[in-house]
């Protein structure tokens, strides 16, 4: 018998009102297993973490995103590596598959001593050990043409690189190996970053025979020297990593298997870590994070560390109506960063300096002259100097917006979402309306990375490596402009920065270089071909038996020494 | 019937005055008093009668200007489903053969595919927007209603005041618009008042996708998609929101089956 419509309202009241007390009782340190209590590490078990997108690529010479970075820094080493953040945040670099190097007085040698006993996974290679050939391979591989490496221009400035890139030639000169152990490598100039570039996961080593071989398949299954090697990758739905039990480095690693799980947005990944099916998490939406924060059992699980990264909006140079300074300007003038911080939880710090903290050539607003915030002054919350700007535009007349409409692109995840409804509320107060566009991650790097398709988007850099360089060349050279993939999303161009930054790359001495790079970026600064806003935190969530795990500025997560404090964990094998 | 009418005319009105009587702008973002220090949004205060979402704006100005975007999707996106869903009918069950063999193998189609993922794909498609949601929802909503209206033509067709009219020589448009018509309101009524509760709900759900109106501007499904994050430490973010739907739905399907009872006691 259907029921009266009274009785249905009285129903679904009734249901709401059940709902609410379960949704309240439930407490977010309950389900918490406690950890064992061992006091050194155990082997065994699973760790399991996730992320928002899958990963896009296993091939070392392609990937070059986050989610590929982190899992393939499990499987592949490169000559050089980087340590463990030390109390001020800061990573060095350290031996790798090298346990020695030397630099020529000039700069432009260097000699790397290779590790005895380094064996790659079983594959093709069947297990054999790591010489300087792989090396010479693996690095002449990222000239090839038909591959498109995006590390190609971090290795461009060894001898004889040019040739095999135009197809001249299929041998790097400035490649030798002097014995099986040993690297030579020459440099057509002095750079400043090339031990970056060679701790770059683009410098890993991998087999030949199992690269040629295999053709695509290989980046599916790859062979590395890594901790761990790739058990399966279905792709979607997760990819497995198994113990290597033959790793070069005695004892590690602990766990037999790592899981990583794509597709899952941030506040299900914080609920399969309440659940217990990760292990960590390395996102937290606003109330999540507070929802930590305030719980005494979680909030023990928190780790946070202030990010080597900068967030802001790109403003494409070449479509109007950002084609116009002294829009960029006003725009860039118009964005209350304090807002965005209190938005982000006071998490984001607000900049002036796209170059961030810990690194050469950041800057901070207190700590500048006058003269030396002139140029930086459009990259504060100022909305008289801001209707100032729009006002010298060509697209503002009589005080009202005259341009084409402006559509920016938001990523579909909170914080985009926070900040793109902030900066449309900031644009509309000064007279600017704005069209949100949301999209996901692959859709959003496909677009900004051609030129003429987007006008305005949220965007991100985050360290690849500790050097001012990485925050400027990569994105403001008029060189990393593209017709596909494009770094430089602004489509910026520039002859004097471009000079400053070609003099910075082979100025020997530091505070030279670093005095260019602070004029490179000053003058970008001014040019606000980005809305540069806030530096963030990164923060990492873990379960109480999880031990070892580190937050690491390059990787993200280094999950390397990562054990599990459980009762079934095994002593030394 | 008398309860769903008091619902949809108390949700009408605050459709047609709710934007007058808003508090607030719905997009001004109040960050000094709206949010808490550490960027929570506040509950319900003076300032805020229902407190604000996490962008600092009032939720109660939101709600009130975003009932007339539930209101006018639901009504104008059932009213253009309604004309085709008509039209499609009347002419297929008046003509029958082969005009009605396709009109209905045009309805079996559309009709296969799950309405709420063809509406997701085309709205994706097409960029979220209220005139695209509008079209969307409309243009894919007609087949119940011809379905429906054809099936009570093909009885009308055979009675003899159609039969009287044909005699007398009247052409093919009067017929079906002069005599038919008038005596399919019926069920066109009832179906359209439980049509606009169902297109209310898919805006809702393309809203909450991120494919319905853009921001600033709210709709109920937004809002609760914007404030779906706070289930825990804000759970009114949802409630809110999610209650004005459910009392809008409830009130236009009372409505619905109140006048079906009355127009058509048979069924």
């Amino acid at each position: 018998m259907p029921a009266s419509p009274l009785a249905r309202v009285a129903l679904l009241g009734l249901s709401l009102g059940l709902l609410f007390p379960l949704l309240s009782a439930c407490s977010p340190g309950d389900g918490l297993a406690p950890a064992f209590g061992h006091t050194s590490p155990v082997y065994g078990g699973r760790f399991v973490f996730a992320g928002e997108e899958d990963i896009r690529t296993m091939d070392p010479a392609i990937g070059y995103d986050e989610v590929s970075w982190t899992v393939m820094h499990l499987v592949f080493e490169q000559l050089l590596a980087y340590s463990d953040p030390d109390e001020d945040g800061q990573v060095h670099l350290i031996g790798g598959l090298a346990e020695a190097w030397e630099v020529s007085e000039d700069g432009l040698s260097w000699t790397f001593h290779l590790r005895h006993g380094v064996r790659f996974h079983a594959g093709l290679s069947k297990g054999r050990e790591m010489t300087a050939d792989d090396v010479i391979y693996s690095w002449t591989r990222l000239f090839d043409a038909h591959l498109a490496s995006p590390g190609a221009d971090f290795y461009a400035v060894i001898q004889g690189a040019d040739a095999v890139l135009a197809g001249e030639s299929s041998q790097v000169s400035g490649l030798v190996a002097l014995d099986p152990w040993t690297v030579q490598v020459h440099l057509v100039r002095h750079d400043a970053t090339f031990a970056n570039a060679v701790a770059m996961t683009f410098g890993s080593v991998v087999p030949a025979e199992d690269v040629k071989d295999r053709g695509e398949q290989w980046s599916f299954s790859p062979v590395g020297t890594g901790p761990f090697r790739v058990e399966s990758w279905d792709i979607g739905e997760k990819t497995a990593f198994t113990a290597n039990r033959d790793y070069w480095q005695p004892g590690l690693p602990y766990l037999d298997e790592i899981v990583y799980l794509p597709n899952y947005t941030r506040s299900i990944q914080f609920l399969k870590l309440e659940a217990g099916e990760l292990d960590q998490v390395n996102r937290l939406t606003s109330p999540d994070y507070l929802w930590v924060r305030s719980d005494p059992a979680w909030s023990q699980r928190i780790e946070e560390i202030a990010s080597v990264d900068t967030y802001g909006e790109m403003l494409n140079t070449q479509m109007p109506p950002f084609d116009d300074v002294w829009f960029r300007r006003g725009v860039a003038a118009s964005i209350n960063r304090d807002k965005l911080n209190k938005l982000r939880n006071g998490r984001a710090h607000p900049t002036v300096s796209w170059v961030p903290p810990g690194l050469a050539a950041h800057v901070e607003w207190d700590e500048m002259s006058p003269a030396q915030r002139r140029p930086y002054r459009y990259q504060r919350y100022d909305p008289g100097l801001a209707r100032q700007c729009l006002d010298q535009s060509r697209y503002f007349q009589d005080g009202h917006y005259t341009g084409p409409g402006i559509t920016y692109w938001a990523l579909n995840d909170e914080a985009s979402a926070i900040t793109s409804q902030s900066v449309q509320q900031d644009l509309a107060s000064v007279g600017v309306p704005l069209d949100i566009k949301t999209t996901t991650f692959p859709t959003y790097l496909s677009a900004t990375g051609q030129p003429q398709t987007v006008q305005m988007a949220y965007t991100a850099w985050v360290m690849d490596y500790p050097d001012p360089k990485n925050f400027l060349d990569p994105i403001f050279d008029c060189d990393s402009r593209a017709e596909q993939n494009s770094q430089n999303s602004t489509f910026y161009c520039d002859p004097e920065t471009d000079r400053l930054l070609d003099a910075a790359d082979v100025a020997v001495d530091p505070d030279q270089r670093t005095a260019l790079y602070e004029a490179a970026q000053a003058r970008i600064m001014e040019a606000a071909p980005v809305v540069v806003e806030y530096h963030s935190t990164s923060l990492s969530v873990t379960l109480p038996v999880v031990r070892g795990f580190k937050v690491h500025p390059i990787w993200t997560r280094d999950m390397s020494q990562a054990w599990l404090d459980v009762a079934e964990g095994r002593p030394s094998p | 019937m008398r309860v769903g009418g008091v619902l949809v005319a108390l949700v009408l009105l605050v459709a047609v005055f709710g934007p007058f009587l808003a508090p607030m702008d719905p997009a001004a973002q109040d960050i000094a008093a709206g949010l808490s220090a550490n960027g929570a949004p506040i509950g319900p205060s003076a300032a805020h009668l229902l407190g604000t979402d996490p962008l600092g704006r009032d939720i109660l100005s939101r709600l009130l200007v975003g009932a007339r975007i539930s209101m006018l999707v639901g009504v104008l996106a059932t009213t253009i489903a309604l004309s085709i869903g008509l039209v499609v009918g009347l002419v297929a069950g008046y003509f029958r053969g082969i005009v009605d063999t396709i009109a209905m193998r045009a309805v079996d189609v559309l009709m296969s595919f799950p309405f709420l993922l063809l509406c997701i794909a085309l709205v994706a498609v097409r960029e979220p927007g209220i005139d695209n949601v509008l079209m969307v929802l409309g243009l894919l909503g007609w087949t119940t209603m011809a379905r429906v209206v054809r099936g009570k033509v093909l009885s009308e067709r055979e009675k003899e005041y159609v039969q009287a009219a044909r005699a007398l020589g009247l052409g093919h448009t009067r017929i079906i618009f002069r005599h038919i018509l008038p005596n399919v309101v019926g069920p066109v009524m009832v179906l359209a008042t439980l049509g606009v509760a169902a297109t209310i709900l898919a805006e809702s759900v393309l809203s909450y996708l991120g494919l319905g109106v853009p921001p600033p501007t709210p709709s109920w499904g937004s809002m609760i998609s914007e404030g779906q994050a706070w289930y825990r430490l804000a759970p009114r973010l949802i409630f809110v929101p999610g209650i004005c739907i459910l009392i809008t739905v409830l009130g236009f399907n009372l409505l619905g089956e109140g006048l079906r009872d009355v127009l058509d006691p048979k069924d």
